[in-house]
């Protein structure tokens, strides 16, 4: 393991980065087993004794809140025999009561007083950490995003998301009362591909004119045969959004930050999916946003056009259209997107509804977009596991990405520069002893 | 209706629902979204028991435009999710009619689906719901509902219609 930080150069990366169980393994423990990650919603978790099942990595854990309303982050195994404690997906009880031999614990993971196992020895001492659910040390929420750490120090959360944490206060202040619900359940879809590829795609700007042609070919088809003068709906706008020219992509911004974050600018110009949107469900949403936050306020926000935001290790979050999505890695060649969509709180219930028609549409395991996306991950994953050819190339544009003010860099939107980012990200953390 | 017109109708809505399996499996998808009506939905939920397909996640939501697109991306030649082909076969039975009302006919299906590509097979199998109008020469589809019996897991990306 002492040759990780060989596997990552300026402008390549070792295949194995993609295809060992070891290095998996290694970083579960040292991405996901270490830093902030994200583990669910405290609108998910809005009153004391309520639970929800989430994950951080490989690790199975319960996000509670507890009697006092602080938020726990409690494994999700019995300090007895290892059962799985809660079995559905959210609940709400006074205690978590395993169901295996009826251990109850309460919920900050301490094993509840009045429900004493009996038969161990007279001197056992049931408050011991032994006995209780094993919780994440560091807990925090921004923006009712719930993150959790499993290193007992380290950056506070807002020093680790940094700049990118502009996304998590535009998604936020998005709503005209400033806050989000996970609503709308989640879309739970797989691939069988390393995790890493999903968030190197989710702001390459290279890819769409290739892999999304069958999708641009399609819409742009379709539009061409509806009689004239016909409405597009937001869908098909979006798909043929991605057929714009190399030029056009490279006219996009690209940046990344300290610590892995990436974001890159906003490519739909088109009718609805304009960051002004003409649509009569956007205007009366835009009006009750200048009641509350004023017009000038209220262009900065609206105007914040981005597309994905990628918190690292693994967030992607697409501020405007109100999506948010997990990459859960499950093995070195599977894993799992959850995608969600928020409810703007405050804002017409028409908001959501695009909300959630963008997700069933573009985020679906039907979706005419992330299949071919998927297909790609899965097809270079089964090329990367075998063969002699080492050394998988990031070399677009190095070099040519330039300071922001802030603790980013930009370049222009065809750079290999978020990918180098979050390897770079990726390789200091793997080294970190 | 006599109980014959009852049997005449059944076997009518069989014999549609076995067309629109043989254009599915013989990669006709634009003839089969043309069997939809100009407002017909293809609604795959994503919850058993689903009521509502606009506040919450489905796994397909299409209209008849969607559909249009939908076709045309899986006839297309670079679809790398349709690189090899998938190869399907739909098997369709129970067919029962809940109701009728007027011109508008409600019957119930059991669907199994096999899907073959990249050297594996998965099977789906599904209650599929239609919502008919009698038109000219048959039927048009106002809704088809396909519940899956695995509708909440965890899926792998879907290219052909169930």
């Amino acid at each position: 393991m002492d040759s990780i930080e060989k596997l990552v150069e300026p402008s390549r990366v070792h295949r194995r980065v993609y295809t060992d169980p070891d290095i998996f393994d290694l970083e579960m423990d040292r991405i996901f087993g270490r830093i902030w990650v994200f583990v669910g919603h405290e609108s998910q978790v809005p009153e004391p004794g309520d639970w929800i099942r989430g994950r951080m990595g490989t690790r199975q854990v319960i996000v509670t809140r507890d009697a006092d309303g602080k938020l726990n982050v409690l494994d999700n195994r019995c300090a007895h025999r290892g059962m799985q404690v809660c079995l559905k997906e959210s609940g709400h009880s006074r205690t978590l009561v395993c169901p295996y031999h009826g251990w109850a614990f309460r919920h900050d993971g301490a094993l509840a007083g009045d429900s004493a196992p009996r038969g161990y020895a007279k001197s056992a001492d049931l408050t011991d950490p032994a006995f209780a659910l094993k919780s994440a040390p560091r807990v925090e929420s921004y923006r009712g995003f719930i993150f959790a750490s499993m290193a007992e120090d380290g950056p506070g959360l807002p020093d680790f998301l940094c700049d990118i944490a502009a996304a998590l206060d535009n998604v936020a202040d998005r709503s005209p009362e400033g806050e989000v619900e996970f609503a709308g359940g989640v879309v739970r879809q797989e691939f069988a591909g390393n995790w890493k590829m999903h968030m190197e795609n989710a702001c390459d700007l290279v890819h769409p004119g290739f892999v999304h042609a069958s999708a641009v070919d399609a819409s742009r088809d379709h539009i061409a045969a509806a009689p004239p003068g016909s409405a597009t709906q937001q869908a098909i706008q979006m798909f043929t959004g991605n057929g714009i020219s190399l030029e056009e992509w490279d006219a996009l911004g690209v940046y990344g930050f300290e610590n892995g974050h990436c974001y890159m600018d906003g490519f739909y110009r088109d009718g609805m999916l304009d960051p002004g949107m003409a649509d009569p469900s956007f205007v009366r949403y835009r009006e009750i946003m200048v009641d509350r936050y004023g017009e000038e306020r209220t262009r900065e926000i609206l105007g914040r056009d981005t597309f994905n935001n990628l918190i690292y290790p693994n967030i992607s979050i697409n501020t405007r259209f109100q999506q948010f999505r997990v990459i859960q890695p499950i093995a070195v060649d599977r894993t799992h997107i959850h995608s969600y969509s928020l409810r703007l709180k405050g804002a017409p219930e028409e908001m959501f509804k695009i909300s959630v028609r963008f997700v069933s549409t573009a985020n679906s395991p039907s979706s005419p977009i992330s299949s071919d996306d998927f297909a790609i991950f899965e097809s270079v994953q089964s090329a990367l596991a075998n063969g002699d050819r080492e050394w998988v190339d990031f070399s677009r544009r190095l070099g040519d990405e330039a300071p922001m003010g802030n603790s980013g860099v930009r370049d222009n939107g065809t750079s290999e520069l978020p990918m180098r980012t979050q390897l770079n990200a990726w390789r200091n953390l793997m080294c970190a002893s | 209706m006599s109980k014959l017109d009852d049997l005449i109708l059944i076997r009518a809505v069989e014999e549609f629902l076995f067309f629109e399996a043989r254009l599915l499996d013989g990669r006709e998808f634009q003839a089969w979204a043309e069997l939809f009506a100009d407002d017909g939905i293809y609604w795959v939920p994503m919850r058993e028991g689903q009521e509502d397909p606009l506040t919450e996640h489905s796994i397909f939501y299409d209209d008849k435009d969607l559909l249009d697109v939908r076709v045309r991306r899986l006839l297309h030649p670079d679809t790398l999710a349709q690189i090899p082909a998938s190869r399907t076969r739909h098997v369709v039975g129970n067919v029962v009619l809940d109701e009728t009302d007027g011109d508008e006919i409600h019957a119930r299906s059991n669907l199994v689906m096999f899907e073959y590509r990249r050297d594996e097979q998965r099977v789906f199998g599904a209650e599929v719901q239609h919502r008919l109008h009698r038109v000219e020469d048959g039927f048009e589809i106002v809704l088809r509902r396909v519940d899956l019996v695995n509708c909440e897991a965890v899926h792998g990306y879907m290219s052909v219609p169930f």
